[in-house]
């Protein structure tokens, strides 16, 4: 399943990545994080984000969201070109992400900012949207979005350009738990 | 936008169009690759066949339960937080929109791509009552600013090329003049991102309303659809009671066939489920989700024991790439929301017999749209079943009902029939075997194929003979 996933991510310009062993993940989100030019990086909240940012904090400035209010945190996340966040589920068939959303977590650093680096637990793999479906909750289905590699348009001569109005890039870290 | 456009005005609409060189060329450029691309993608989906008849049979289950369905949904939306509204009609519709709007102080609307706004003429009546309504995929932003309808039901600016988006964003937004689709869509993303910002209310339609467990689910590449459902804090769902489906369950076999007829993706780049409301404890999220449930004649459709079908098109768009009038003419030629095949059988239906009755005409009859719909809509022939009646209901022009007269009773008279049938052979052998005899309108823009100087009825006796 881990192939099919990254063969249909990186067939809609997505990236892939997955570190030698789970003590290397630090740094290859550092090798990322180098490769965009990035100097800050919003986070979303999440546990297996929240865990890393003592190895990332003295790299790299982190801005978290939550510590502002609604208002201001929009403006933030607007203008801070990255983002880390966990996806807590996959669909291999098409190299879906899927982020669940419940009155904890977060909405916005999915989508606001220009790149977008998700940490994926492969075992959250699910074959296809139909397994996806059967697999969740009620509640989690309620409030769900499926993403595909990053925001995208061809409306203009259908030239495709990457990155509308949400993500422009969209790395994926395997990240083995 | 002008509200005025009609289908009624399809036949001067076509002959402009076929002049227009530049639109021509720029359709048959960009349809000509989506049946590419479709048919690349399709080519991976062994079982497409059989999903596209089990979408067929979910949507005819719908039709036929229209009713209870529609309540089922309602009832399961309102338990989970929706206010929901029904609007009868597209005035209905406008005014709840407005109401909402106008009783909570909001001015400031973003707007994703929706059909169903399109056709209740939303933006414009919004706009005159001073709200300032942006539609926000890039798309629908040029065409905004270039106050023009769709051309398309998925590429709305089909029919632009980038040097007139590259002066339509100079002229408007005040940018330097560029072509590059990169550029260009920078300068969309930059000013549309403080409108998302600043937005109060969001507008979106529904790819499909799943009636158990109450949710709407909307499909998009761009991500505009997910910040105006996210970001303000009231969004309005917008949504024709016939993109219902019954389960949850049901969802994966329609959004298998929707990407790919739509544009030729695998999968869509997002697809939204909204089935609650209440913001998280970070203060994100709507306070409220109002969910305009859209009749405007669909009810009356579902109940036409011949036309029913029809309004379970899931607007992919795929029959307007696939149809050789559309790749001719554009979508402006139709004259309203709804164009190539699909359009021209919605029109009568939904704007009534008069103001709709040349569209079902435009139309070769040759199948290709059938051959790609998703949900299995047989097009060509419910065209025939509603030229049937518009011609019996008297609604055809004069010179047509004339000329069937006069075939009719020809066909009923033999003798006058072979007498009359003898005259295109004989001018045909007076002019030669391979000149096109001229047919006033009919032979404007393509050649009359020369009439057979022998003559049916000659060929079929000596056939007749030889057995």
């Amino acid at each position: 399943m881990i192939d099919t996933f990254k063969s249909s991510l990186e067939a809609v310009s997505g990236r892939v990545h997955q570190p030698a062993s789970p003590d290397q993940l630090p740094n290859l989100l550092h090798s990322i994080l180098k490769d965009l030019g990035a100097d800050q990086m919003a986070i979303d909240g999440s546990h297996e984000v929240s865990s890393l940012i003592p190895e990332l904090k003295d790299h790299i400035r982190i801005i978290d969201p939550m510590a502002h209010d609604y208002a201001s945190r929009k403006n933030l996340l607007a203008s801070c070109p990255n983002a880390l966040v966990s996806a807590p589920y996959a669909i291999a068939e098409t190299g879906t992400l899927v982020f669940t959303y419940n009155k904890f977590h977060s909405t916005l650093p999915h989508f606001l900012s220009l790149n977008i680096i998700a940490l994926l637990d492969p075992n959250t793999l699910l074959p296809t949207q139909a397994a996806l479906l059967s697999h969740l909750k009620e509640e989690e289905l309620k409030n769900m979005v499926l993403v595909t590699g990053p925001s995208r348009t061809a409306d203009i001569e259908k030239v495709l350009v990457l990155g509308a109005h949400g993500p422009a890039t969209l790395h994926v870290i395997l990240n083995l738990q | 936008m002008s509200t005025d456009v009609s289908p009624i005005k399809i036949k001067e609409n076509v002959k402009e169009a076929l002049q227009n060189g530049n639109l021509r060329k720029a359709v048959k450029f960009a349809t000509g690759g989506a049946i590419q691309t479709r048919r690349k993608t399709i080519g991976g989906i062994p079982d497409w066949e059989e999903i596209r008849q089990k979408n067929h049979q979910t949507k005819q289950k719908v039709i036929a339960n229209l009713k209870q369905f529609k309540e089922q949904f309602a009832q399961n939306c309102s338990k989970n937080g929706f206010r929901v509204h029904n609007a009868p009609d597209a005035a209905s519709a406008r005014g709840l929109i407005y109401k909402i709007a106008q009783e909570r102080g909001i001015t400031r609307i973003v707007k994703s791509k929706s059909l169903t706004t399109e056709e209740i003429h939303l933006n414009p009546y919004l706009i005159e009552k001073g709200l300032d309504v942006l539609e926000t995929d890039l798309g629908e932003y040029i065409i905004q600013l270039k106050d023009q309808m769709p051309s398309h039901l998925i590429v709305p600016a089909l029919h632009l090329s980038k040097k007139d988006v590259g002066e339509l964003f100079q002229e408007k937004l005040g940018c330097e003049y560029s072509e590059d689709p990169v550029e260009l869509l920078q300068v969309a993303r930059r000013t549309l991102r403080e409108k998302f910002l600043e937005a109060e209310m969001g507008i979106t339609g529904a790819n499909f309303g799943i009636a158990d467990p109450g949710m709407v689910c909307v499909v998009e590449n761009e991500a505009n659809a997910h910040l105006s459902l996210t970001l303000p804090k009231i969004h309005v769902i917008v949504m024709g009671i016939e993109k219902l489906i019954p389960r949850i369950s049901d969802l994966p076999n329609f959004l298998k066939v929707l990407p790919p007829s739509a544009t030729g993706q695998k999968a869509s780049t997002y697809v939204n489920f909204i089935g609650s409301v209440g913001q998280n404890i970070h203060g994100e999220g709507p306070e409220e989700v109002h969910l305009i449930l859209l009749d405007n004649g669909r009810s009356k459709i579902a109940q036409d024991p011949e036309l029913k079908e029809t309004v379970s098109c899931i607007r992919c768009g795929a029959c307007l790439d696939a149809c050789p009038v559309y790749r001719q003419i554009g979508g402006h030629a139709y004259g309203w929301a709804y164009m190539g095949p699909i359009g021209i059988t919605l029109a009568p239906q939904y704007l009534g017999e008069s103001e709709g009755r040349y569209a079902p005409f435009l139309c070769t009859l040759c199948k290709a749209c059938k051959e790609v719909c998703p949900v299995k809509i047989n097009l060509p022939l419910h065209l025939l079943t509603l030229r049937r009646r518009i011609v019996e209901s008297g609604n055809s022009k004069t010179i047509e009902k004339l000329g069937i007269s006069l075939w009719g009773f020809g066909a009923r008279h033999p003798g006058i029939y072979r007498f009359t049938s003898w005259f295109p052979k004989k001018i045909q052998t007076l002019i030669g075997s391979k000149t096109p005899i001229p047919a006033p309108g009919h032979t404007k823009t393509r050649h009359l194929p020369p009439f057979d100087p022998k003559g049916f009825r000659a060929r079929f006796r000596k056939k007749e003979h030889k057995k």
